[in-house]
């Protein structure tokens, strides 16, 4: 999850229980990377180091990325134990391998912009039925933060 | 202009050296200005004209160095100074001079702590590098006057929460400051009223005042020195501040404060008068459809300095202002236009001082960058106000006035 024009690239990571995340920082000025979100929190040292060491993160939930010098900056990592996860494309796409899965599946997905009750998720469905799975939300997505410095006033 | 160029030229030798990796932050900027105004005598010059400067022709209009640097992971040093290059003062001085802590949150609870001389919150469209204005080269009359005669020497506490109401996230904050050496604030308001230019006071900085008949060595207020200086402290009683401010994450933002310099109105030190000032203001800040920000400010409040007399002070006035500002860009290009109303009104009966005025003051704007380091802005700023004192000076009460500016400011980030 890099920073780069006072934003996390990308702005939602997903990673298996256990696996670390590297928060490389591509812009001129300094960053100061943190999370509250327990018991993944952490604080990244503000140093000349560009790249830091990789943070690991164990325990499944929503970490909510944030930076201590710009509160505009908003990045979401989600820690999971599912066997496959999938990040969407900018068509609201993502294409699962699910073979050599076991016989019934249950997809969820999640969103920070999501308004429905959590978790959003599927009836049981079997691999061999796997066309493809829609998700239709009751409620209107939240409306995309708008990442201007003007918020930190 | 030679003077600020070769500041200029000092600044980017030395900053050559600054790591951009270790946390140091250089800003700064110069600008040149063309300009034309058929004004009345500026205030600036000791007359009751209300633009800050009437200088016709090509000049250097100002310099800033807006510097930030990092003294540990969640501390800053932040020192902002400015230089005029004009006949009445050129040299160069600190606008701002503070440390700022931003502890690393560990709930929603967001603290931020600044100690030292700074602006309070207050504007919304000052907020470029230098305390420059996005928007227009002229600041709006409230935003003239925080500039001119408003700063916190002291600490400031600023706390606030993301909570989620209705399912929307929104940031709740609450700030109180207590700060000290600002005991004459309000005078200039008084006296001169209410202006609208570009120019913010530095540290120690003298204002003009108006050769008023109760300034005169046999007036009423003959003790006050030919200049005054806005950043005194008369009384050593702290003043405060306490506010709220409310966002969206769409950009909306809500804020209201108090200020109070609860200044002693009947001291007189080194020249300096004591004006108990108070205010309340509101302001707004949103973006509409369309790409287009707007923004409002509203101000109301009174000051008073001198005896009592029949229950007033010697000089006892409210004052009020609001502007709304409009602002749209295509890219490079930026169209502004704002409008400001304002007015003072006497409470006190004393006689050859009356301090009265009711005008407003329209401004339109083009700002277009021409690259990273340079943009120009064009300015018509109009002015039309009564002002009752102008008839100690045998002039008629109301005037407007008219100032086109052409700027051309060239900016760096080292």
């Amino acid at each position: 999850m890099q920073q780069v024009n006072e934003a996390f690239s990308p702005h939602i990571v997903a990673v298996r229980s256990g696996q670390s995340v590297a928060f490389p920082n591509n812009d001129p000025i300094a960053h100061h990377v943190y999370s509250f979100s327990r018991p993944n929190d952490f604080t990244l040292p503000l140093s000349k180091d560009r790249n830091p060491a990789p943070v690991a993160f164990e325990s499944e939930g929503v970490v909510v990325v944030g930076c201590n010098i710009h509160d505009h900056m908003l990045g979401y990592i989600l820690v999971l134990e599912a066997p496959r996860f999938a990040i969407t494309d900018d068509a609201g796409q993502a294409r699962l391998d699910v073979s050599g899965a076991s016989e019934d599946l249950v997809f969820e997905i999640w969103s920070p912009r999501i308004r429905d009750g959590r978790p959003v998720t599927t009836q049981q469905i079997t691999a061999s039925d796997s066309d493809g799975v829609v998700f239709k939300l009751q409620k209107k997505l939240r409306p995309e933060a708008r990442q201007e410095s003007w918020s930190d006033y | 202009m030679v003077r600020l160029l070769s500041i200029l030229s000092l600044v980017v030798a030395s900053s050559a050296m600054a790591d951009r990796g270790s946390g140091q932050r250089i800003q700064m900027g110069a600008e040149i200005v063309v300009s034309h105004s058929d004004a009345e005598v500026s205030w600036r010059d000791g007359g009751l004209g209300k633009l800050a400067d009437t200088d016709n022709g090509l000049s250097a209009y100002r310099f800033y160095l807006d510097y930030s640097g990092r003294l540990a992971d969640t501390v800053t040093a932040n020192l902002v100074a400015e230089a005029f290059d004009d006949e009445r003062n050129d040299s160069l001085g600190l606008t701002e001079a503070y440390l700022q802590w931003r502890p690393v949150p560990v709930n929603a609870l967001r603290t931020q702590v600044r100690v030292g001389m700074f602006y309070p919150r207050l504007s919304l469209e000052n907020g470029d590098p230098g305390w420059s204005s996005e928007f227009l080269n002229s600041f709006s009359a409230i935003n003239s006057w925080v500039a001119e005669e408003l700063r916190t020497f002291g600490a400031e506490l600023d706390v606030h929460l993301r909570v989620s109401v209705l399912g929307q996230p929104l940031r709740v904050g609450l700030t109180g400051s207590l700060f000290w050496n600002n005991d004459p604030a309000g005078g200039l308001l008084a006296w001169r009223g209410w202006s609208l230019h570009g120019r913010q006071s530095r540290l120690g900085e003298s204002l003009a005042l108006a050769e008023l008949p109760t300034l005169h060595d046999d007036g009423l207020f003959s003790g006050q020195a030919e200049n005054l200086k806005p950043f005194e402290e008369l009384d050593g009683e702290a003043g405060y501040t306490v506010g709220v401010h409310f966002r969206t994450q769409r950009g909306l933002l809500l804020q209201a404060s108090h200020y109070d310099n609860r200044a002693d109105p009947l001291l007189l030190e080194g020249g300096q008068y004591g004006w108990g000032t108070r205010f309340n203001q509101v302001g707004l800040r949103t973006r509409l459809p369309g790409d287009v920000t707007l923004i409002s400010q509203w101000m109301s409040g009174s000051t008073q300095m001198g005896p009592v007399d029949h229950g007033r002070h010697a000089v006892d006035l409210t004052f009020r202002s609001h502007f709304v500002l409009v602002s749209r860009d295509w890219g490079d290009r930026r169209v502004s236009l704002r409008y400001d109303d304002f007015e003072t009104v006497n409470r006190d009966t004393t006689p050859m001082d009356t301090n009265a005025e009711s005008g407003n003051a329209v401004a339109v704007a083009y700002r277009h960058r021409l690259s990273d380091r340079a943009e120009a802005f064009a300015e018509w700023l109009s002015i039309n106000a009564r002002r009752d004192a102008r008839m100690y000076f045998s002039e008629p009460t109301r005037a407007r006035e008219n100032r086109v500016t052409l700027n051309l400011r060239f900016s760096f980030d080292l």
